[in-house]
């Protein structure tokens, strides 16, 4: 910068300014007049997606440090009871509280879902970074690999991983998180382009930035908002496919309480006892829902614009 | 992929013949399953095999894997038809209602079923049916499946709740792409001038709209396709039906790792190819889009 004759240093001072005015505009903070906070309290939809989340991350809280009964606990003489005072949602074939259970099973869901949605981010959102920064043969490169991984569907690497090591809990969060990768790497580069061709860009650049400098200062403040929508509505199909794993027996391995085991082992007792299947497929759902709602409200929240685009 | 399968633990021929194996015997299995050849010549073999059509036989059965996968083909493919079908049906309307009547309750009401349809994963909702139609109201067969030469009819009935779990599921997650493709139509210049040339809103839609909105469409019905079929494996064990996720299932559990590769790689053979003809799909319905883009 001291290289700089003074006149060029008061232009490169403007041109910063535009930078991030620019940049916050893409960002979707200043527009439309209200602050994404305000905007987020008047999207019912947002708002009813952040209550659910809410609840389902507490409920995962308190069962670290309280359940009912323990989740593991069998008790033969009281099993099948239904609901009543002391089981609120009755208890199962060897006597365990559902309840317990389904509030144990929240960690399992949360747990797996964050885990593998970080596991595609890590590789992810660097490769899109990547494509934008060097586009040409490298670019294309990235984003063939991008597609062959897309066609490849979690629940077959979930099956060769199980096929391997037997199902687990990890086996199914590596099998969903390589799934994820090609989303996060075609949201960030398609995000990181757009930043990219922006004149603050080439201001910063001007101003002797180098190229990880911009990635850093301009590029990743001014996608963090698509990342994070990303984030969210990949939570929700993380739970969902995880679910789906377990209850083909190729995740979360019995006595823990997963949702998705839950509901494969009760379904054998579907005519006598179907409130038992009931409660983890209506967990799964509201937790779901929750995320889905959640990441399409932040997307309207963040950017005000996609609302008319659909 | 062959080589991730082969290379890491736990011997078929050991699982195969159980503990208490003795050595010897162990030996002599993984002689006769050709396991004790070079693992190159393992993979070579495997490859030609694929390529020629012979699929090998499957380490438990001993039964060629070409004839299990066509039986159960029988099954998987007509209720992924079926499942495509129910979810068309579905998709279209709700699609199309939410983005007309977007400021309407009956907007509303449309994209609100669409969210909820989404949420509910498709084994959930497989077994909810289990509950209401199979248990409660003993309307339909609530799993297994006879074989279409015992009972067409019967075959029939068995694949009608899976078929509805797996399209409503699909039809939901297409039908939101529907209502924004639509919208984004709807908001267009060419559909301006047609209502300024007399049409009502829903005859400039027919005869102007549908047609644009269906390229984009048309991608996500390629992906919803393999949505499918992976969906049919889950719905499979739901129904306890015969077919491909059922036998893929079984084949992880037994370690029949020659099942496991051959049906995987199917699967995603077919993925692929379904991508691909999109792609080409996509180009002829839309010329404007180049194959650069």
């Amino acid at each position: 910068m001291s290289a700089l004759p003074p006149a060029a240093e008061l232009v490169s001072a403007e041109l910063g300014q535009a930078a991030e005015t620019a940049g916050s505009a893409i960002a979707g903070r200043s527009s439309g007049g209200r602050s994404w906070w305000e905007r987020w309290l008047h999207n019912p939809a947002a708002m009813a997606g952040g209550i659910i989340v809410a609840i389902v991350v507490l409920i995962a809280i308190v069962s670290l440090v309280w359940t009912p009964y323990g989740p593991l606990s069998i008790n033969t003489r009281e099993a099948f009871a239904g609901p009543s005072l002391a089981h609120f949602f009755g208890t199962d074939y060897y006597g365990r509280d559902v309840l317990s259970r389904l509030m144990a099973g929240t960690q399992i869901t949360l747990y797996a879902g964050i885990v593998s949605v970080l596991i595609a981010a890590v590789i992810g959102i660097p490769a899109g970074l990547y494509a934008a920064q060097r586009g040409g043969a490298p670019s294309q490169v990235v984003l063939r690999f991008a597609d062959l991984v897309y066609a490849f569907p979690a629940l077959l690497v979930a099956v060769v991983l199980a096929a391997d090591f037997g199902g687990s809990t990890v086996t199914a969060m590596i099998a969903i998180g390589i799934a994820f990768i090609p989303v996060f790497t075609r949201v960030t580069r398609s995000g990181a382009l757009q930043v990219l061709s922006a004149d603050f860009v080439l201001a910063a650049r001007a101003c002797g930035q180098s190229r990880i400098q911009v990635l850093r200062r301009h590029v990743i403040p001014n996608i963090m908002s698509l990342i994070i929508v990303q984030m969210t509505l990949l939570f929700s199909v993380a739970v969902l496919a995880d679910a789906a794993l377990s209850y083909l027996g190729l995740g979360t391995a019995p006595p823990a309480p997963s949702w998705g085991r839950m509901l494969e082992r009760s379904q054998q007792y579907l005519t006598t006892d179907p409130l038992m299947s009931l409660w983890p497929a209506i967990m799964i759902a509201i937790t779901v829902l929750g995320f889905n709602l959640l990441g399409d409200g932040l997307r309207d929240v963040f950017d005000p614009r996609s609302r008319e685009r659909g | 992929m062959f080589l991730v399968l082969a290379v890491l633990p736990g011997k078929p021929a050991q699982v195969i013949l159980g503990t208490q194996a003795t050595p010897a015997s162990v030996r002599a299995l993984t002689r006769k399953l050709g396991l004790d050849k070079p693992l190159w010549r393992q993979y070579a073999d495997w490859i030609g095999g694929l390529l020629s059509g012979h699929l090998g036989n499957s380490y438990i059965s001993g039964l060629p894997i070409r004839s299990e996968m066509g039986n159960a083909l029988e099954v998987t493919l007509p209720l992924i038809g079926l499942g495509l079908l129910v979810g068309i049906i579905i998709a279209v309307p709700l699609g199309v209602i939410a983005a007309v009547r977007d400021r309407h309750a009956s907007g509303m009401v449309a994209s609100v079923a669409n969210q909820i349809g989404i949420a509910i994963p498709n084994f959930v909702l497989g077994i909810l049916l289990i509950i209401v139609i199979g248990v409660k109201l003993h309307l339909l067969p609530t799993g297994g499946f006879a074989g279409w030469s015992t009972s067409p009819l019967g075959a029939i009935k068995a694949l009608i709740l899976p078929g509805i779990s797996l399209g409503i599921v699909e039809g939901a997650i297409v039908g939101r792409y529907i209502r924004t493709s639509v919208r984004e139509v709807l908001s267009s210049d060419y559909l301006r001038t047609a209502r300024a040339k007399g049409l009502t809103r829903w005859q400039a839609l027919v005869r102007h709209g549908f047609r644009n909105a269906a390229v984009p469409v048309l991608t996500v019905l390629g992906l919803e396709l393999a949505g499918l079929i992976v969906g049919a494996v889950v719905i499979e064990n739901v129904f306890t039906l015969p077919g491909m996720g059922t036998l893929l299932l079984q084949a992880v559990n037994n370690r029949d790792l020659i099942m496991v590769e051959d049906i995987v790689v199917m699967i995603a053979a077919v993925v692929l190819v379904v991508n691909f003809l999109v792609d080409i799909a996509y180009h002829v319905l839309d010329p404007r889009i180049g194959l650069e883009s």
